[in-house]
């Protein structure tokens, strides 16, 4: 799997600003080697978000290089930045971002759903009711969503995220919504992928008291401030 | 009901030995199915409907012999059978009221006598009722022997074969030849009446009962009518009223519908009255048919006169 | 294709209710401008063909259309009534069979027919079970009246008085059913049948009474006068025909002048049927010959010209109904922004979302399109049999 092999991220001189907004990410370098399970820390609204969205290749950057997985996730089309994203990166979301009229199993499912490129297997299935099995909701897969706590409905979308096994995860604060016990559990699931599946991790977060547990830490005020100050 | 309508069948399989145009000849080919039943009121129209039909058809007289038809009233039984006729011949004038009360075909109905509707004579003594709102009315009606004048016989017969002729276009010339040589016999007839009625009329004569009406009309005999059976004896009263009307009248001749009880023609000859039977033939006579009937009664009466 | 179908559907079923008031209104508002349509169709052809199939009608002068609802559909107020001796004057002519119609009395709603038995035959009404009328005062009565009053063979039928201060003529006739027709899904499934005579019995023309010669009659004379007998009210009239006083029947008055509603004229031929309507077009008196089919067709005409008004208004209200399905689709849409921005970042595509969005609309649309489609197939199927009701009530 050369995926596995390439660098997840390196970014060169890489620039983003939105049109309604006086923000501006400058990106002078970043590179996130192969496997490494990494967490960005950083105050609110300092662009850590529109990072991992250029990472996933949903925002475009506007200058410099971006390689993700050894692919320039800035030169793809729409659609290759959409497969792209559906095969190769697993989402996390810190307000889990479930479909409330779809059931457990059913959202687990829907990168399947939504995609033309993979189509739902027995297979699929299978890897669908071993993950809810790993993240303890086997018994809940025809709920609806609305009756699970919120430890569960994460773990929901951490399944929903490792479904295709992607090479990379991408969480933007996955543990905010979390009670301590739920955080730690959630941080587990997500680490535990990274190292059996040999993925990359890269995490957003406040929680400060999660942070020895990735394998590096990057201070986004730093990373951004670097390019100003230069 | 249905023993007198056997009744009935017995009697025209009874008859059918007799003469040559006799009405129920035609019963036994109906078992075929394809003759078609045509049905008269009376047995005049029904003899006259066979007499000008020849074979080809078979008409019925759902009347018993021993019933007057103009009075019979049939049976629902009978009503649905007379439903089922090709043709039903009225004689018209109000004769047998029955047809008022019972539904028939109204295509199918032939009033023989609508040719002469005009010249119908109403009847003489009327009943007047008053009930409810509606007002005076009269059960009035019409005298109904129409065909003892011949000349409305053979109107009748006219109208027989025109409802005929409807009914079998291809027969036409048959059924006119039919028709000249019935109505060249009611011719020879009438003319032999009229020399009877000129005959009677100069003698004076009374009626065994009003029912001679229109032969009055035609031959021109003009005389009172009493309520006589030919089969009673009238009764004191009767004979005191006919001794008023002798005195009143010079009457030499009782016409009668059938023979009178021998006793009551030899009281009535002891009075210088001579009995005559003209019968009505307003049913079948066993034995013979109605010309036949008709004219043994005229050679009786003009070897009388 | 099939996943975002998957998705849509949960989604509809999710919001189950939300998704069958959708239905709902948008079947109703295809249906109904659809169900008119049908429905205005098959009565029309309903009513011609019955019209079709009595192409000449003879009635006093007066409004066609009366008449023709009158004879044909057996209801509306009763024409001005024509004598009985129109119907010699149509057989002299012998160019048709005169079918006299007689309806003007009722019997608990239903239409009491008076009629010949040529009716029968000409209508292809076969007796069901019993047999048709033969004697004077019984009934034949229509399938739908025999179900609906639980009657059979041998059972009576009441006329009903004409009006509740009816005290004159039209006293109540009770009438043995003595046979009951086989349904031919027209206007003669609700009627009764008589002899035209029977009708003129309930009208009062013809009575039966005690004998008021006879001597168990006395109490009710009121006053003798030679021939002229006066009775009292005591005089025992009968309401009923049996077979022990059918005797005692009579009619009064001139049988020709006898009232008839109308009489259908069943020509020979095509040829017959134009001479006979060009002698009545000739003729200055109170009588007219009509032609039914032309009469149903200019109040279909009138119906069609409704129809257009309904079907414009409904058009209206369905366009109405559209923009507001449109409204709720879009302001669903916005509440399910996040969850499109979701879908997008897992990697949902453009085309994918708005399929998404556009198969709930088109599924909506489909299964109401096929409900809508369904109602207007059973209202094809059974309309006729409502419409009948409906016609006949």
């Amino acid at each position: 799997m050369s995926d596995l092999a390439a660098p997840l991220v390196v970014a060169d001189k890489l620039g983003f600003a939105y049109d309604t907004d006086s923000f501006e990410l400058n990106l002078p370098g970043l590179s996130i080697a192969s496997r490494e399970t990494v967490a960005i820390v950083g105050p609110s609204g300092c662009g850590k978000t529109t990072l991992l969205h250029l990472i996933a290749g949903i925002l475009k950057p506007q200058s410099g290089r971006l390689r993700v997985l050894g692919s320039d996730v800035g030169a793809m089309s729409d659609d290759q930045a959409r497969d792209f994203r559906l095969q190769k990166i697993g989402m996390v979301f810190q307000s889990f971002e479930l479909l409330d009229y779809l059931s457990v199993l059913d959202n687990i499912l829907l990168p399947v759903r939504i995609g033309s490129a993979i189509t739902l297997s027995s297979s699929i299935r299978q890897r669908a009711s071993e993950l809810a099995k790993q993240m303890g909701i086997a018994d809940k897969l025809s709920r609806p969503i609305t009756r699970l706590s919120q430890g569960e409905r994460q773990r929901v979308a951490v399944a929903r995220a490792l479904l295709l096994r992607p090479p990379l995860l991408l969480a933007d604060e996955p543990t905010g919504n979390l009670d301590p016990n739920n955080k730690g559990r959630v941080l587990s699931l997500l680490l535990d992928y990274a190292g059996q599946e040999g993925a990359g991790l890269i995490t957003v977060t406040h929680d400060s008291t999660l942070l020895d547990r990735f394998s590096r830490v990057l201070d986004f005020t730093t990373l951004n401030q670097a390019e100003t100050t230069a | 009901m249905m023993a007198r309508f056997y009744l009935f069948l017995v009697v025209i399989l009874c008859c059918a030995g007799c003469g040559d145009e006799e009405v129920s000849e035609s019963n036994q080919r109906s078992v075929d199915g394809a003759v078609p039943v045509v049905v008269a009121v009376n047995y005049p129209v029904a003899f006259m409907a066979q007499r000008i039909a020849g074979d080809w058809l078979k008409v019925e007289m759902p009347v018993p012999a021993d019933v007057d038809p103009a009075y019979w009233e049939p049976s629902v039984e009978q009503v649905v059978a007379v439903q089922q006729a090709t043709l039903i011949l009225l004689n018209g004038a109000g004769y047998a009221s029955w047809i008022e009360k019972v539904s028939l075909p109204q295509e199918k109905l032939i009033n023989t006598a609508a040719g002469f509707g005009e010249e119908l004579l109403p009847l003489e003594s009327v009943v007047t009722h008053t009930h409810g709102l509606a007002g005076e009315h009269a059960h009035a009606g019409y005298a109904f022997t129409t065909w003892l004048d011949l000349e409305q016989a053979r109107a009748q017969a006219t109208a027989v074969l025109e409802a005929l002729i409807h009914l079998s276009p291809e027969r036409r010339a048959e059924l006119g030849e039919n028709y000249n040589a019935l109505a060249a016999e009611f011719q020879q007839l009438d003319q032999r009446w009229q020399l009877v009625g000129a005959s009677l009329a100069k003698d004076g004569v009374v009626f065994s009962h009003p029912v001679y009406q229109y032969w009055q009309r035609r031959y021109q005999v003009s005389g009172p009518s009493v309520h006589w059976e030919p089969d009673l004896d009238p009764g004191d009263r009767e004979w005191r009223d006919l001794d008023i009307l002798l005195a009143e009248n010079p009457i030499r001749w009782m016409i009668w519908e059938a023979e009178p009880m021998p006793g009551v023609r030899a009281a009535l000859a002891k009075r210088g009255v001579e009995s005559l039977v003209l019968p009505t033939v307003s049913n079948r006579h066993a034995g013979c048919d109605m010309m036949a009937v008709l004219l043994d009664a005229t050679s009786l009466i003009e070897r009388s006169l | 294709m099939r996943g975002i179908f998957y998705l849509a559907w949960r989604y509809l079923a999710w919001h189950r209710w939300k998704s069958l008031i959708l239905v709902a209104a948008i079947t109703l508002v295809v249906f109904l401008p659809a169900a008119i349509q049908v429905l205005v169709d098959q009565t029309a052809a309903q009513l011609g063909v019955r019209a079709a199939s009595t192409p000449l009608l003879i009635g006093a002068k007066g409004s066609p259309l009366e008449l023709t609802l009158n004879s044909l559909y057996l209801q509306s107020t009763p024409p001005a009534s024509l004598p009985f001796s129109e119907v010699d004057m149509v057989r002299q002519q012998d160019l048709a069979t005169p079918i006299p119609l007689y309806v003007r009395f009722k019997s608990q709603g239903a239409a009491i027919v008076g009629t010949s038995l040529a009716y029968f035959d000409y209508r292809g009404l076969a007796i069901a079970s019993g047999r048709s009328m033969a004697v004077l005062g019984e009934a034949v009565i229509g399938s739908s009246v025999a179900r609906d009053r639980s009657l059979s063979v041998g059972d009576h039928v009441l006329s009903s008085p004409e009006s509740a201060f009816d005290i004159a003529g039209v006293y109540p006739l009770k009438m043995p059913v003595v046979g009951i027709l086989a349904p031919s899904f027209s206007a003669d499934d609700n009627a009764i049948f008589v002899d035209v005579k029977t009708a003129w019995v309930i009208e009062g023309l013809g009575h039966g009474h005690q004998d008021l010669a006879a001597p168990e009659a006395a109490r009710a004379i009121l006053k003798k006068d030679g021939d002229t007998i006066v009775a009292n009210a005591s005089m025992v009239e009968y309401n009923e025909i049996t077979e022990a006083n059918r005797d005692s029947f009579h009619f009064h008055g001139d049988y020709s002048q006898r009232p008839l509603t109308a009489i259908i004229p069943v020509a020979k031929d095509e040829k017959s049927a134009v001479i006979l309507a060009g002698r009545y077009q000739a003729r200055d008196d109170d009588v007219q010959l009509i032609s039914p089919p032309r009469v149903m067709d200019e109040l279909m005409a009138t119906i069609f010209t409704v129809r257009q008004f309904v079907v414009a208004a409904l058009s209206v209200v369905g366009m109405a109904t559209a923009l507001v399905v449109i409204l709720v689709f879009l302001l669903s849409l916005r509440l399910r922004q996040s969850e499109m921005n979701t879908l997008r970042s897992i990697g949902g595509g453009r085309w994918h979302l708005a399929t998404l969005a556009a198969a709930e609309i088109l599924m909506v649309v489909v299964v109401s399109g096929a409900l809508a489609m369904l109602l207007t197939w059973l209202t094809e199927r059974w309309g006729t049999t409502v419409i009948q009701a409906l016609i006949v009530s």
